[in-house]
Parts: C-alpha cells; structure tokens; sequence
C-alpha cells in the first residue's frame, strides 16, 4: 500500500514537471519576452512555484533588467533554498546591480550547497579579484582550474591575481598557460603584454597590416637557420593572413648578436617557409635583412635587448 | 476600512476618498494601523499626508512603503509624519523645477520614476540648489539621465569621493548623453574602484574618457580592472570575454 502510494507520487510529481514549460528552451533559444509570458501565466495560479520563479527572474536577467529579476530570484531562493543554481543566478543578477558583497554570499551559499559547482567559483573568484582580495581569488581561481584546467577565465586572471601579488616568476608561468591554450583574440594580446612587461618574449604581438596578432617567438636549432616545430604554428597564422589579405608586404628582420649571417640566414628561413607553404603570397611582398646585434624592445620605460629574434614589419596595408 | 477609526477619521478617510486615494491603499493603511496598533490621531496624520500627496498628484506608493518601513523600524509614527511632509515638499519643488526647465513641448511627459529618484537624491543630501544648479547646466538632457547623473552625485558625495571631479563626469556624461541605465550603478563602481586602491583622479580620468569615446559601461569597468558576468548563459568554456584588465 506504502508503496502504491510512493509510486503515485511520483508520477503525480513527474506529470506536474512535464506540465510545466521548459525554461530551458527559452533560454537557450533567446526567447525571453514569451518566456516571461508564458511563466508569468504559472504563476498567476502558482506564485510560490520555485521553478517559475527562477526562470522569469532568469528571463529578466538576460535581457539586462535585473532590477526586475531580482524579486523573482530572491522569491526563488527563499522557496527553494536548496538549489545551488537559483542562489548562483541571485548572485549574477545582484552582481548586474554593482551589488558586490550580496553576490559573494550568494555564491559562497551556492558552494555550500556544492562545492563542485565550478560557475559559482569562477565568479566567486571574480568577485574577490574585484575587490581586491587577490590571495583569495588565487586561491578559488585554483579551485577551478582543479576541476576544470582549461578555463580560460580562470587561467588569465590568474596571471592578473598573481601581478597584483607581486609574484613575477609564477606570473610569468600563469601567463604561458594561458597563451599555451589560448594564442589568438584580444585577451591574448593582453596576455602577451604582460608577459611582456615582465621581460619575457616568449610570445609577442606585431601588427601585421590592420591586425595586432600574437605571435610565439620564431625559434631556431641552435647556431642554425633550421626553423624548429613549435615555431611552425604561429608561421601558419602569419601565413593564412598574407594569404586573406594579398595587399600587405612585410618585412622580415632577423637579429643574432655577433652574427649578422646567421641573422639573415634565419629571417630568409622565414620567408622560404612561408612561400612554400602559402603559395598564393607573392615573393615580391616579403623582404628581408639581417643584423648582428641585439633587437631593441621598449615596453613603457623600459628596453630591453633580445639577443635573439624575429621581427615583422608591416611595409604595405 | 473598520477599526481604529475615530469621527473625525471618518471625515478624513472619506476626504481621501474623494481625493482619489484608492481603497486598496486606504485598507493597505488600515493593516498597518491594526499591526502597529497606531492611534486615531497618528492614522489621522497618516491619511492626511497621503490626502496633500494625492492632491499634489505624487505617486502614493512610494509614500506607503516610507510609512511601512519607518512603523517596522520603530519610528515615532510623527516622525514618520513629518518626513513624509518633507518628500511631498521635496516631490513639489522638484516638479516644478524639472518642469520649468524642460524645453521641448514633447519632453513635458515626466516618468514618476525618474521624479521619484530625483526626489530620493534630495533625501540622500543633494542640497535644493545643487539639484537647480544640475538641471540649469544641462537643460537638454532626457530626464532619466538626468535622474541617473543626480542620484550618482549624491551617493559620490556620500563617500566622500573629490567633489570637483564627481560633477566633472556627471556634467560631462550629460552633455554627452551617456547615462543609459547600466549608468546607474557608477557610484558603486566607482566605491569598489576606490577599495581596490584607485585614486580618484584615475578613477576620474578613466572614466571621463570612457564617455568622451562613447563607450558603454561595460568598457567602463572593464578599464577599470572589473571582470565581467555573462548574463544570459554564466560562464561558458573557450569564451574569454569576462576576464579583467588590470589596474
């Protein structure tokens, strides 16, 4: 008998979900406006529904109105104080309101709930960077990459966590990772930046033609013009852009202190490299020299000398 | 409404009646009246006020809200009576200020919200004058975005943030009609800005040429080390959008 009526409960239960529309959908097809209506008219019957709660106030909040979200996210929470995600979704819509120390314990009870929940964290973490509590965000920016190591995000602000503690040598490290998974687009370039202000080159930005394009250093055998394999990929994207756009000529200057042969030997390498794989590019739009001495890089105040180089200047757009 | 009532409130109730206070307000008071167990006298002062307001054709609601929150704090139902009389006479001053000054024939449609935090920034220390002063130097400028540029001064004046270069922004962001609504939380920004150790004149000089570039809020924070949130979908994988300068 116990269990007949377990059995009718639950399905009672599972009607009740079907019979409520999907969120989700309207989320995920950006259908905010019918998704408000259609949850509004459930809650019109229901207005303690958790569910329906949650989701107007996730409606609101994705078309940037969090002033309006809030009250149906707070309801949600208080009639589900269980679920980690409306507590995390309040944390986003009162960060949405500049409200920074509401949505750290919005987070933080999100994470009491779970602790594996990852989005709760990185934001967690965010918050904490935000305001300042740099050994903290290092702390939970960790956390996440635990359980996610490839979390952009959580690898870039790490490198921003670890500038603000002074720490250049796991700096330097954190801004590799990152520029290890994530070689292209703006954060990139910002990445390279930093890595390059600390004094390290292993990666740097040229402008070639309109574009600023990350670059890992053009590396060489040692004391010859052979180009060694970790090189190759970033000769490719220099390639596909000379390719996209045929207006732009470039130069190509090599430099090895004490060495002016090999200097041109290895930015000659370059320009082999580059037609031979990229055919369509035209040899009359890539020169190149060669010099004997250390390349000359300012960033800020500061010069520094790299012994070693490839350098790329735009001639032509 | 029944109980708690006095002859001469009946008087009172029936002119707020007439005066258009609805019934729904009338018995929102009356439970209010019967929770805090208010006099005859203190609900006689109540219904008044909200009489002047209606009259004076002040949205009640927010007047209703000041009524609840001062009876749940314990306020002397007095004391809730005169600042009541206070934000009617504050509403009034700056109606007919705003009024006065709108232009354009087609700008004469005031949203009770922007009035109401023009109202509030009055409340939180922006001085009659400085509020004239505001709206004299920047006639052609929507009200919403005005009500954003005043409220932002009188949380900036709150913590103290250098005076000079807060009207600085405020006037500039004004002239160059940037205050959308995401404008709105500035002083916070701006508060949360100042614990991560930014100077004013950084936070000043930012932000003055944020708007001077026409860039939008977002790029604001972002330039000042923020981090950002994805609204719609939380934090995805192999997105990078949300992660902070630095500062």
């Amino acid at each position: 008998m116990y269990q007949r009526l377990q059995l009718l409960v639950l399905c009672l239960t599972l009607f009740l979900c079907a019979c409520l529309p999907n969120g989700k959908r309207f989320l995920v097809e950006e259908r905010y406006e019918e998704g408000i209506r259609t949850f509004q008219q459930v809650l019109q019957k229901d207005p303690q529904n958790p569910k329906a709660n949650y989701y107007v106030g996730r409606f609101y909040l994705a078309q940037e109105k969090p002033e309006k979200a809030l009250p149906y996210l707070r309801r949600a929470v208080q009639l589900a104080p269980d679920k980690a995600d409306y507590h995390f979704w309040l944390g986003v819509a009162y960060w949405a309101v500049r409200d920074f120390e509401k949505e750290r314990k919005s987070y933080q009870q999100a994470l009491r709930l779970n602790k594996n929940y990852v989005p709760a964290r990185l934001y967690l973490a965010h918050n904490l960077l935000d305001n300042g509590q740099w050994a903290a965000a290092l702390k939970e920016y960790d956390k996440v990459l635990k359980k996610d190591p490839y979390h952009p995000e959580a690898l870039y602000n790490r490198g921003l966590a670890l500038k603000k503690l002074n720490k250049p040598e796991e700096e330097i490290k954190a801004w590799k990772r990152y520029l290890k998974y994530y070689p292209r687009g703006r954060w990139a370039l910002r990445a390279v930046d930093h890595l390059n202000g600390l004094g390290d080159f292993s990666y740097r930005n040229f402008t070639i033609g309109y574009r600023r394009v990350t670059l890992k250093n053009i590396s060489f055998a040692p004391g010859t013009d052979k180009i060694l394999p970790e090189a190759k990929p970033s000769l490719k994207v220099l390639g596909s852009i000379l390719s996209i756009n045929k207006k732009i000529a470039l130069k190509i200057i090599g430099y090895k202190k004490g060495d002016p042969v090999l200097a041109k030997a290895r930015a000659k390498a370059v320009k082999d490299y580059l037609l031979e794989n990229f055919p369509d590019i035209a040899p009359s739009r890539l020169t190149y020299d060669g010099y004997g001495r250390a390349e000359r890089v300012k960033i800020k105040n500061k010069t520094y000398f790299l012994d070693k180089s490839i350098s790329f200047v735009t001639l032509r757009k | 409404m029944a109980n708690a009532q006095s002859p001469g409130n009946n008087d009172v109730v029936n002119m707020a009646r007439t005066a258009g206070v609805s019934e729904a307000l009338l018995n929102r008071l009356l439970s209010l009246a019967k929770a805090h167990q208010l006099s005859p006298a203190d609900i006689k002062l109540f219904l008044q006020a909200l009489v002047s307001a209606q009259k004076e054709k002040i949205p009640l609601n927010p007047l209703m809200s000041k009524i609840e929150e001062g009876l749940a704090k314990r306020v002397p139902p007095q004391t809730i009576a005169r600042a009541l009389e206070q934000e009617i006479d504050n509403y009034c001053y700056v109606q007919e200020l705003v009024l006065g000054a709108i232009s354009q024939p087609g700008n004469k449609i005031i949203s009770s919200e922007d009035l109401n935090i023009l109202v509030d920034s009055v409340s939180l220390g922006i001085s009659r004058p400085e509020l004239a002063h505001f709206i004299e130097l920047a006639p052609s400028a929507p009200l919403s975005m005005l009500a954003i540029a005043v409220e932002n001064l009188a949380l900036l004046k709150q913590i103290n943030f250098n005076l000079k270069l807060a009207e600085q922004i405020l006037f500039t962001g004004l002239r160059f009609k940037c205050f959308t609504p995401s404008w709105r939380y500035l002083a916070r920004v701006i508060a949360a800005a100042r614990e991560r150790g930014i100077s004013d004149q950084d936070i000043a000089r930012i932000t003055l040429q944020t708007i001077r570039e026409n860039k939008d809020f977002k790029d604001l924070m972002n330039s000042l080390g923020f981090t950002g949130r994805n609204l719609r979908h939380g934090p995805t994988v192999g997105q990078s959008d949300n992660t902070a300068t630095t500062r």
